[in-house]
């Protein structure tokens, strides 16, 4: 069995700024790549813990060991891979081609909505939010056999035996060329696709869809959007080929798929899906002493289990189950011998509601509630035996009710100490956000 | 000139429970001080009894400070309680402060929050106001009750409250205005929450023999009990039932041999108003979700079945953390020996005092009856 992309998930904020789909003002890189991983890890059926993590995008590499914690594999390999097209293929062809042994692969590209540059429409951003991860593993999908870059000048057409001459040299023998070319470029000229159908017998060009209007030229995540579309789309055929064209340069990537890869899509975006709030001028720091919120760095670290992945733990004396995690039993007061346990991920409730106005936040919360005018803070039911107070997010403030099903996303609370602090927020349930939206 | 800080306000309190013995007290009888206090602000965290025993003019007389906060002077009662009953001192003080208003509204909101869970409901956004929301918006979802009833414990607290002169707020206020008051944590309002307030008072115990030496009139402390619960909300078994209370109720009771209808008007803990519906269930004086019904029936009101707050609560009458707990002693006691005044509770033998630690991890009950 060889290693192939079998399944990917796309991850997709419900903030909105004009046409694009941008972060909320309480998401970022890591927050979208934890969203992402975390669906991969929750599909269905059987899943392999993964062995390593590499990150496709602009994700600050102190927030790696916080990438591990979040997934739960605190001595996980976890490495960023650069940013951009060329870095997604090479990351991507890299993982596919380790040893088996190496165990499941996840590779995730995210993106953060980029500003406009200037004179471009102040405060507009320009291009969109959203994260996909790949899970590379043992098993059919999608091989990649090989990828280039061919430089060229701007009045020159590219030179599509380019790759071939990349296929040919990183995987030996000549591979059979029977499939789909796929062409991005900024005008889709016939001539040009005639003239790599010609180059490339055997393959059946066709042009790339134009950029998502709801993410434009996202640098990481729209190349592994058209990757997905590419591998979904065009002839039935073991090779498919993906090129991009530039004014200087043209990327190609191609894969071998043997298999459906299985297809987590983004959930429908919801009919009240919030306006992005003001930008804030930057990221306000609570000045001096913490007015409230305030927990020590060393006490929130030790709480991540339990606040950031509802980490249970059962007692072997009583069978009772405590939560959070403290290494004692609630029940009984044994604190010899507890295990582990996750708590479901379905059918969580709102308890209680109730919207957090101006004067009754912590001060941590001044910004978001000036912003927003407050926020909703939830108790929610996570099994028969605990719950957990999160605030809630996605939504207008006010919108939460009692009986509500709810899921939960990793999300910034506030910057303290020179950092964001992270917890899990509820928000509500997107129909069809669920695993199994779609398979390639 | 500046107002007066804690130092001041102990003092002033300290003084007066001295100059309230009937036949007059010598500071070298008292044996002990209990100080609660959450030192607020910082004035003194550390070693604050010396401070009580200082303005209290006891020099040298042991002393400790009691923390367990807005229960904290119900804590250091209850300690006193215990100095006397085990026969090691024959006097003891009690008293609480807190100096609340002496810093910015962000600087207090820091200490607002201290006493509650930090890990999970400060870092989801909430101060007290937030929590006792949530108890209050599953207690009208759970018993399909509307918000009037929490509007007529802020009313009837206002009313009793302007009769008191020591109160915070001096003026009724209506129904309708209640229910109109600016959103603070929804379901709650700003009139559905206690003000922030500075005070302090201040309590004489001894032994029964002692007393009897000061006055004719003695208020006897027939039973107590305390209870502690989960520090965070979602933690706890019930959210419409704050078990802390329930528990210390039951041990008062039965060490007094006292049962609720035996109450004649009690001091419960309505730090926000849904405090004082959920206690007067916890205590056994409603059943569960009856609370709303008897509260807009009047019979929490003077005159009623059973007047809660006659001093104006905490709701009105102010809740300077570290004091409430001995606040509401000082108000029994003037009701027990009939000198509360307007807002006196007519005949009234016998009280409950009920006082809770931040949303309920803590809560002390203690039962008053007019002395024999």
């Amino acid at each position: 069995m060889t290693r192939s992309i079998v399944a990917a998930v796309v991850e997709r904020p419900v903030w909105r700024s004009g046409p694009l789909r941008v972060e909320g003002p309480d998401e970022d890189a890591f927050t979208l790549s934890v969203a992402a991983l975390e669906r991969l890890g929750a599909r269905p059926g059987p899943v392999r813990p993964i062995a390593r993590a590499t990150v496709v995008g602009s994700l600050p590499s102190e927030l790696l060991p916080y990438l591990r914690a979040a997934i739960g594999a605190p001595e996980l390999p976890a490495q960023l891979a650069g940013t951009g097209r060329d870095a997604l293929y090479e990351a991507l062809e890299s993982s596919v081609g380790r040893a088996e042994s190496e165990g499941p692969e996840a590779l995730v590209a995210v993106d953060v909505a980029a500003p406009a540059r200037a004179g471009e429409g102040a405060g507009a951003p320009a291009s969109g939010a959203g994260a996909v991860a790949f899970l590379v593993d043992e098993g059919r999908g999608a091989r990649v056999q090989g990828h280039g870059v061919r430089h060229h000048p701007s009045s020159r057409p590219p030179d599509a035996t380019e790759w071939v001459r990349t296929v040919r040299s990183s995987a030996g023998p000549a591979p059979e060329l029977g499939g789909s070319l796929t062409v991005r470029a900024p005008a889709q000229p016939p001539v040009l696709l005639a003239a790599w159908s010609r180059e490339l017998p055997g393959l059946v060009p066709r042009a790339a869809p134009a950029d998502d209007p709801s993410l434009g030229p996202a640098a990481n995540v729209a190349p592994a959007l058209e990757i997905l579309a590419a591998l979904r789309a065009g002839a039935a055929g073991p090779i498919r080929v993906l090129a991009s064209i530039e004014p200087e340069r043209t990327s190609y990537v191609g894969f071998r798929l043997d298999g459906p890869i299985e297809l987590h899509g983004e959930a429908p975006l919801p009919p009240d899906a919030p306006e992005r709030a003001p930008p804030e001028a930057s990221a306000p720091e609570v000045p001096g002493i913490s007015e409230g919120a305030y927990v020590a760095r060393d006490r929130y670290l030790e709480g991540i289990p339990s606040r950031w992945r509802f980490v249970a733990e059962r007692c072997p004396k009583c069978g009772g189950l405590s939560f959070p995690a403290r290494s004692i039993c609630r029940h009984c007061g044994c604190v010899e011998g507890l295990t582990e346990e996750l708590l479901p991920r379905e059918d969580r409730r709102v308890e209680a509601r109730t919207t957090v106005r101006a004067g009754a936040q912590p001060t941590e919360f001044d910004a978001l509630t000036a912003g927003t005018g407050g926020y909703d803070v939830v108790l929610v039911r996570l099994s028969p035996e605990a719950r957990a107070t999160l605030q809630g997010t996605d939504r207008r403030p006010g919108s939460f009710r009692a009986g509500d099903r709810v899921d939960t996303r990793l999300r910034r609370l506030y910057r303290s100490e020179g950092e964001w602090r992270y917890g899990r927020k509820a928000i509500p349930v997107r129909p069809g956000a669920a695993p199994g939206a779609g398979s390639a | 000139m500046l107002p007066e800080g804690p130092r001041a306000l102990l003092r002033a309190a300290t003084h007066q429970a001295f100059a309230s013995v009937d036949r007059g007290l010598e500071r070298g009888a008292v044996g002990e001080a209990f100080l609660g206090t959450l030192g607020m602000s910082g004035w003194q965290l550390g070693n604050s009894s010396a401070v009580l025993a200082e303005e209290a003019g006891l020099p040298g007389v042991p002393a400790a400070r009691v923390e367990n906060a807005c229960a904290s002077a119900g804590a250091a009662l209850r300690a006193g309680l215990r100095a006397v009953e085990s026969g090691a001192r024959d006097v003891v003080l009690v008293a609480g402060v807190e100096k609340m208003n002496d810093m910015p509204s962000a600087r207090r909101r820091y200490w607002l929050g201290v006493s509650g869970d930090t890990e999970w409901e400060r870092l989801a956004g909430l101060t007290f106001a937030g929590v006792y929301a949530l108890m209050a918006d599953r207690y009208l979802t759970e018993h399909g009750v509307g918000p009037e009833a929490l509007a007529e414990v802020a009313v009837k607290a206002h009313r009793n409250a302007a009769n008191n002169p020591n109160a915070h707020f001096q003026k009724p206020i209506t129904r309708e205005r209640a229910l109109s008051a600016p959103r603070v944590a929804d379901p709650l309002g700003l009139l559905d929450c206690c003000p922030v307030s500075d005070g302090a008072a201040a309590v004489v115990l001894a032994s029964e023999e002692t007393a009897r030496r000061y006055t004719d009139t003695p208020v006897v402390v027939t039973g107590d009990g305390a209870a502690s619960d989960r520090l965070a909300l979602q933690e706890r078994e019930s959210l419409t039932s704050l078990s802390a209370t329930v528990r210390a109720g039951r041990e008062a009771f039965q060490r007094a041999g006292r049962q609720p209808a035996d109450i004649a008007f009690a001091e419960l803990h309505d730090c926000f108003t849904i405090a004082e519906l959920l206690a007067l269930e916890d205590l056994g004086f409603a059943g569960a979700g009856e609370a709303a019904a008897m509260t807009l029936s009047g019979a929490t009101a003077i005159g009623g079945r059973l007047p809660v707050n006659p001093d104006g609560g905490l709701k009105a009458k102010g809740h300077p953390i570290g004091a409430t707990g001995a606040s509401q002693a000082y108000e029994i006691f003037l009701q027990l020996r009939a000198a509360a005044g307007a807002r006196q509770v007519a005949g009234a033998e016998r009280a409950l005092a009920h006082n809770v630690g931040g949303s309920g991890a803590s809560a002390t009950v203690t039962i008053f009856e007019r002395g024999p």
